[in-house]
C-alpha cells in the first residue's frame, strides 16, 4: 500500500505541467557557436570552471522550476502519509467501516448524555471528513454486517449483545471486498468487547488494515447494581437482594418490590463505595403471575441493573423422595434435613411397593436407598417421562443407564478413611476428613461416569451419570446411605456433610432451569426437531415467539417470560442484561507492535480537534515549506544569472 | 563624407587587386582632405625657408607671412630620406574575421598599402617586415614606384599563419634598424605586453618614431549571452568550450588589462597607440591616424 495518499488525487495530472516547464528549458538552451578565435590567452582554466560552474546551475534552476511546479501541484491534492490512521479517514480512496459498541453498557450517562448517543456525535463529526459518503458503512447488529451511511441511519438502541463469530465474518468481508478498508471503532471497551477486538485485529492477515479505537470510557466510572434475587417463600415471603456498589460516589437509594404492579413500601439505603450486601425486602403478596420485581430507585448512570426480577415458583421447594426400607432411610432423613438450610425441602418416604407415578412426577429428588423391591421402583422411574427436570440418587446395585456395568464387590477389606475430593467443582473444599472410623465394606465398580468423589483406591464413591435426554439427573452412589452392613457412614461425622453436599449438587443442577436467558444472545432451542411447536409469552402474555424448527432464538427485551413447551408444564424464565455489562470492566485495546502504523487509540475530543485541524497537520505544511525553498533557491540561481547578463548586453 | 562612406571596408573589401586597393583609398581620401594642412608622415621641423617662384602655394607657411609679411616654406627633417618602416602581423589570429567583414590582416595589409602609397608618393623611403613568430619577410626601404608595386605585391602574397611573437619581432627589426625614422606597428598585439614594450623599447631606443595601429575586429569584443560557443585559438589550436556570459566577462577583463599595460607602456615611451577595428572606414582610420601625427 502506497505510503502517501492524496485528497484531491485528480489534481495529479497538472503534473504534465512539469514537463512543459522542461520542454521550455530546453528551447531556451543556448546554440553552440564554433568560433575560430585569434587567441585564448584571456581565457584560463577559471573560465572554464565558471562554464562549468554555470551549467550546473542552470541544471539545478531547471530542477528547481520542476520542483515548484510539481510542489504547487502537490499542495492543490492535499497530501497525507497514509501510515497515519487519522489521515486515512479522510482518504477518498478509503472506505470507512463505522462500528458502534451495541452492548448495554453504552447506556452509561455521562454528563447527561449516553455513551452510545456520544458515539452518534462522533460518528457526524467523522461523516463530514468525507465528500463522498458512499464509502461509508456502519454496522447493523441487526444483521450483523455493515451497510451503507445514509444522512437518517440509525442504529437500534444500545441493549444487543455481540454475536463474536458474525461480527468477525463482517470485519473479514470488508477487508476481502474494499482496497483500503478503515475501521473506526467506537467503544467503552469493556474488556470483552476489548479481547475480541484485539485478537481479530492482531492477526497477521489484518495487520495492516488501519483501525482507529474511539475511547468512550467514562471518567471515574461508577454504579449501583442489583444483582441476583433469592426468594424466601412461607409466611412472610422474602426477596433477598444482592446490593453491590462500584466507583467512588457515595449515592442514596430506595428499594421496594414490585408484584403485580403493585409496590412494597420503598426503603431507603445509602450506597456507599464498595458496598456489597444482600438486603432483605419484604414481598407484598403472593404473585398471581407467578413472578415479580426489586427495584432500586437512584442516580447511578447505568439503570438497566437497578431492577431485579425473581421467579416465585420453583425454585427453593425441593421435594425429596425417599425409596427404600423406612428404618434404614431414617438416618438419611435427618441427615437431609440437617443439611437444608435456607431453604425449603419436603421430604416424603416410600417403600418400593408403594411408590407410584404420581409420587414420580412430584419429586424434584428421588433417592433410590437399596432394599427389596428398589428394582421396581427403578422400573417405574424409568418408564415414567419426566415432567419437569429431577434428579435420581441411586444408592443400590440398580442403573437406569443401560451401558452401565456395575459389579458388586463383596468381602473387601475396609478401606482408609481418607476420602480425596475429586473433579466436580461442588464438591471442591470437601474437607478431606480424616474420619478414622469411616469403613466402606462393600462398593460397587464399573459405574461410567463423572468421579464426584472417589475412595481411597481411587474407585468412585460418586458418580455422576450422564442423562442423552437432559431431563434428568442422575448421581450413582457406589454404596448403600442409610443404616447398612455395607458401611458405617450413618454412624460417622462424614455422613451429614456429605449429604449435604450431595443435595447441593442435585439442587445445583436442578437450579439451571433457573438460570436465566441472556437479552439479545442466540439461546439454544431445546425443543428443536419435537413434532409440536414451543410458544413463548412475554411479560403481558403476549406471544413473540413460535419456536418449532428454529436451532436457536434470542429475545431482545428483559422481562420475566413465559414458555410453554409441549407436553410439559409451562414455565417462567427470567431474561435479563448480560452481568458483564454491568461489572464496568473497562480495558482499552492494547495496540500489538505488528498493528503501531496502522492502528490509533483516540478519545472523541482528540478526534473533534483533528477534524477542526486536519488540513493543518505537518503534512500539509511541508509542500508549502518546499515550495518556499524552492522559490528562493530560484532566486538564488536565477540572479547570479540575470546579473551578469544585464552587464553584457 | 560620400569618398568615406564609399570606403568602407565592405565596399572596398571585394576589390581585389590591393594596389588599386590602396590607390582608391588614398586618393578618395586626398580628395576629401584637400584642404588639410597636413603633408607626408613627417615629424620633426627642421627650418623655414624662402618660398621660391613656382613652388606650389600649398607649402607657404601663412602664419609666418602674416608675422612677417613674407613667404616662407616649412621644411622638416624628414622631407630629406625619411625612412619609414611598416611592420605589419602575419600570425594566424590576424586572420580573424566575423562573417561578411575583412580580416584582420586584409585590414592591416590594405592599411599598410596605402600608407606605403602616401609616403612613397612624397617620396619617402619604405620599408616592409611582415612577421609572425619571427619576420618572415623584410625589403628594405626604398622610395621609388618599384618599391611600392614590390611592397603591394609582397602584402599581396602574404597569408597569415603560425604563432605571434611580436615583441622579438619588433626587437629584431629595431637591430637592423641605424636611422632616426618612423616604425609603423600594424598588430592585433596578442602577445606578451611586456616583451612588446620590451621591443617597442629597443625602437625608440633606435630613435624610431613609433606608431601602433592596434587593429582589432569587433566580434573580438562581444559574445552574445544566449549562446555558447567553442572557441579554436587560431594560432594554438586550442579549443575552449565557454557560455557568452563567461566568454565576455574574461574577454573584457582580459583586454582591459591588456590595454592598460599596453597604453600605459606606450605612453611611458611617447608612443601613439591606435586601436583601429575592422569595421571602420579605411578613411576614417588614416584621418585619425594623421590626426595623431601633426606632421604628415
Amino acid at each position: 500500500m502506497p505510503l502517501i495518499g492524496f485528497l484531491e488525487p485528480q489534481f495529479l495530472w497538472g503534473l504534465l505541467f512539469a514537463g512543459v516547464v522542461l520542454v521550455l528549458h530546453l528551447l531556451q538552451r543556448p546554440r553552440t557557436v564554433r568560433l575560430p578565435f585569434s587567441t585564448l590567452r584571456f581565457f584560463d582554466e577559471s573560465a572554464v570552471t565558471k562554464t562549468r560552474s554555470r551549467s550546473i546551475k542552470k541544471l539545478l534552476l531547471l530542477c528547481t522550476r520542476i520542483l515548484m511546479t510539481a510542489m504547487i501541484i502537490v499542495i492543490f491534492t492535499g497530501p497525507f502519509l497514509k501510515n497515519d490512521p487519522l489521515r486515512s479517514m479522510h482518504d477518498p480512496a478509503s472506505d470507512l467501516f463505522i462500528w458502534v459498541d451495541p452492548t448495554p453498557s453504552m447506556q452509561y450517562q455521562e454528563n447527561g448524555i449516553s455513551l452510545y448517543k456520544k458515539a452518534i456525535h462522533t460518528i457526524d463529526s467523522i461523516v463530514q471528513l468525507r465528500t463522498d459518503r458512499n464509502r461509508i458503512h456502519l454496522f447493523d447488529p441487526g444483521i450483523n454486517d455493515f451497510k451503507s451511511f445514509t444522512s437518517d441511519s440509525s442504529q437500534t438502541t444500545a441493549a444487543q449483545c455481540i454475536e463474536v463469530p458474525q461480527l468477525e465474518q463482517a470485519f473479514t468481508r470488508a477487508i476481502e471486498t474494499t482496497r483500503h478498508p478503515v475501521f473506526i471503532i467506537l467503544s467503552d471497551f469493556q474488556s470483552p468487547t476489548t479481547r475480541i477486538m484485539e485478537t481479530f485485529f492482531s492477526q497477521n492477515r489484518v495487520a495492516t488494515v488501519t483501525v482507529v479505537y474511539l475511547s468512550l470510557v467514562p471518567n471515574n466510572p461508577w454504579n449501583c447494581t442489583l444483582e441476583e434475587v433469592r426468594v424466601i417463600t412461607g409466611n412472610d415471603p422474602l426477596a433477598l437482594t444482592h446490593l453491590t456498589s462500584s466507583g467512588n460516589h457515595r449515592c442514596p437509594a430506595t428499594l421496594s418490590v414490585s408484584i403485580d404492579n403493585i409496590h412494597s413500601p420503598p426503603q431507603g439505603y445509602t450506597l456507599s463505595p464498595g458496598t456489597d450486601t444482600i438486603i432483605t425486602v419484604p414481598i407484598p403478596r403472593v404473585s398471581r403471575a407467578g413472578w415479580g420485581k426489586v427495584v432500586m430507585q437512584c442516580n447511578d448512570p447505568l439503570s438497566f441493573d437497578n431492577t431485579a426480577r425473581f421467579i416465585m415458583d420453583v425454585h427453593d421447594t425441593v421435594t425429596v423422595r425417599i425409596i427404600g426400607n423406612k428404618i434404614e432411610s431414617y438416618p438419611l432423613v435427618a441427615a437431609l434435613g440437617a443439611a437444608c438450610t435456607g431453604s425449603s425441602l419436603t421430604i416424603a418416604t416410600s417403600t418400593p411397593e408403594s411408590f407410584s407415578i404420581e409420587q414420580c412426577h412430584e419429586a424434584d429428588i428421588i433417592i433410590v436407598n437399596g432394599g427389596t423391591g428398589a428394582q421396581q421402583a427403578m422400573r417405574i422411574i424409568s418408564q415414567t417421562h419426566p415432567l419437569k427436570k429431577q434428579a435420581i440418587i441411586t444408592a443400590y446395585d440398580s442403573v437406569l443407564t443401560k451401558d452401565a456395568a456395575s459389579v458388586w464387590k463383596k468381602g473387601v477389606s475396609p478401606l482408609s478413611a481418607r476420602l480425596a475430593d475429586t473433579a466436580s467443582g461442588l464438591w471442591k473444599g470437601f474437607p478431606s476428613l480424616h474420619c478414622d472410623e469411616l469403613k466402606v465394606y462393600a462398593y460397587r465398580t464399573g459405574l461410567h461416569g463423572i468421579p464426584l468423589l472417589s475412595l481411597d483406591n481411587e474407585t468412585p464413591l460418586c458418580t455422576s451419570i450422564p442423562d442423552t435426554v437432559g431431563r434428568r439427573i442422575h448421581i450413582a452412589l457406589a454404596t448403600p446411605l442409610g443404616i447398612t452392613s455395607s458401611n458405617n457412614f450413618c454412624e460417622t461425622a462424614f455422613y451429614v456433610p456429605f449429604i449435604d453436599r450431595l443435595l447441593r449438587t442435585v439442587r445445583n443442577e436442578l437450579s439451571q432451569q433457573q438460570t436465566p436467558w441472556i437479552v439479545g444472545k442466540m439461546i439454544k432451542n431445546q425443543w428443536y426437531g419435537h413434532h409440536r411447536p414451543v410458544s413463548v409469552l412475554d411479560p403481558g402474555g403476549k406471544q413473540i415467539l413460535l419456536l418449532q424448527q428454529q436451532p436457536s432464538f434470542s429475545i431482545g427485551t428483559p422481562g420475566i417470560y413465559k414458555v410453554v413447551p409441549p407436553d410439559e408444564a409451562p414455565f417462567f424464565k427470567n431474561v435479563v442484561i448480560d452481568p458483564v455489562e454491568r461489572e464496568l470492566d473497562y480495558r482499552v485495546p492494547t495496540i500489538a507492535k505488528i498493528n503501531e502504523r496502522s492502528s490509533i487509540l483516540i478519545s472523541p475530543e482528540e478526534l473533534l480537534a483533528y477534524c477542526t485541524i486536519h488540513r493543518r497537520s505537518i503534512t500539509w505544511i511541508i509542500p508549502w515549506l518546499l515550495l518556499v525553498l524552492f522559490c528562493f533557491m530560484e532566486l538564488l540561481l536565477r540572479d547570479d544569472g540575470e546579473r551578469i547578463k544585464g552587464r553584457h548586453r | 563624407m560620400q569618398t568615406a562612406s564609399f570606403l568602407k571596408p565592405e565596399h572596398v573589401a571585394p576589390i581585389r587587386s590591393l594596389s588599386l586597393r590602396a590607390r582608391l583609398i588614398v586618393e578618395g581620401m586626398i580628395a576629401g582632405l584637400h584642404k588639410s594642412p597636413y603633408h607626408g608622415f613627417s615629424t620633426e621641423f627642421s627650418e623655414f625657408r624662402a618660398h621660391r617662384t613656382g613652388e606650389s602655394s600649398r607649402m607657404i607657411d601663412w602664419r609666418k607671412f602674416a608675422k612677417t609679411d613674407r613667404s616662407y616654406v616649412r621644411l622638416h627633417e624628414d622631407e630629406t630620406n625619411c625612412s619609414v618602416h611598416l611592420l605589419i602581423d602575419k600570425s594566424a589570429s590576424m586572420g580573424f574575421s566575423a562573417a561578411h567583414r575583412m580580416s584582420k590582416f586584409d585590414y592591416a595589409r590594405t592599411l599598410a598599402a596605402s600608407i606605403a602609397w602616401i609616403l612613397i608618393r612624397q617620396r619617402d623611403a619604405v620599408s616592409l617586415a611582415a612577421f609572425d613568430e619571427k619576420i618572415t619577410t623584410y625589403l628594405p626601404p626604398h622610395s621609388t614606384n618599384i618599391q611600392l608595386q614590390t611592397i603591394l605585391s609582397v602584402l599581396d602574397s602574404l597569408a597569415p599563419a603560425a604563432q605571434t611573437c611580436c615583441g622579438s619581432a619588433i626587437d629584431l627589426l629595431a637591430r637592423g634598424i641605424k636611422k632616426r625614422g618612423i616604425t609603423i606597428l600594424l598588430s592585433d598585439f596578442f602577445d606578451d605586453p611586456d616583451r612588446i614594450i620590451e621591443g617597442l623599447k629597443h625602437l625608440r631606443y633606435q630613435r624610431q618614431d613609433v606608431l601602433c595601429l592596434w587593429i582589432l575586429d569587433p566580434q573580438e569584443r562581444v559574445f552574445s549571452n544566449t549562446r555558447s560557443y567553442q572557441l579554436n585559438d587560431m594560432e594554438t589550436g586550442r579549443t575552449l568550450f565557454l557560455d557568452g556570459i563567461t566568454a565576455a566577462t574574461f574577454l573584457e577583463a582580459g583586454m582591459h588589462r591588456h590595454r592598460s599595460l599596453m597604453e600605459d607602456g606606450c605612453r611611458e615611451l611617447k608612443i601613439d597607440l591606435s586601436t583601429i577595428t575592422t569595421d571602420e572606414a579605411f578613411v576614417h582610420a588614416l584621418l585619425r591616424v594623421l590626426n595623431a601625427r601633426e606632421r604628415m
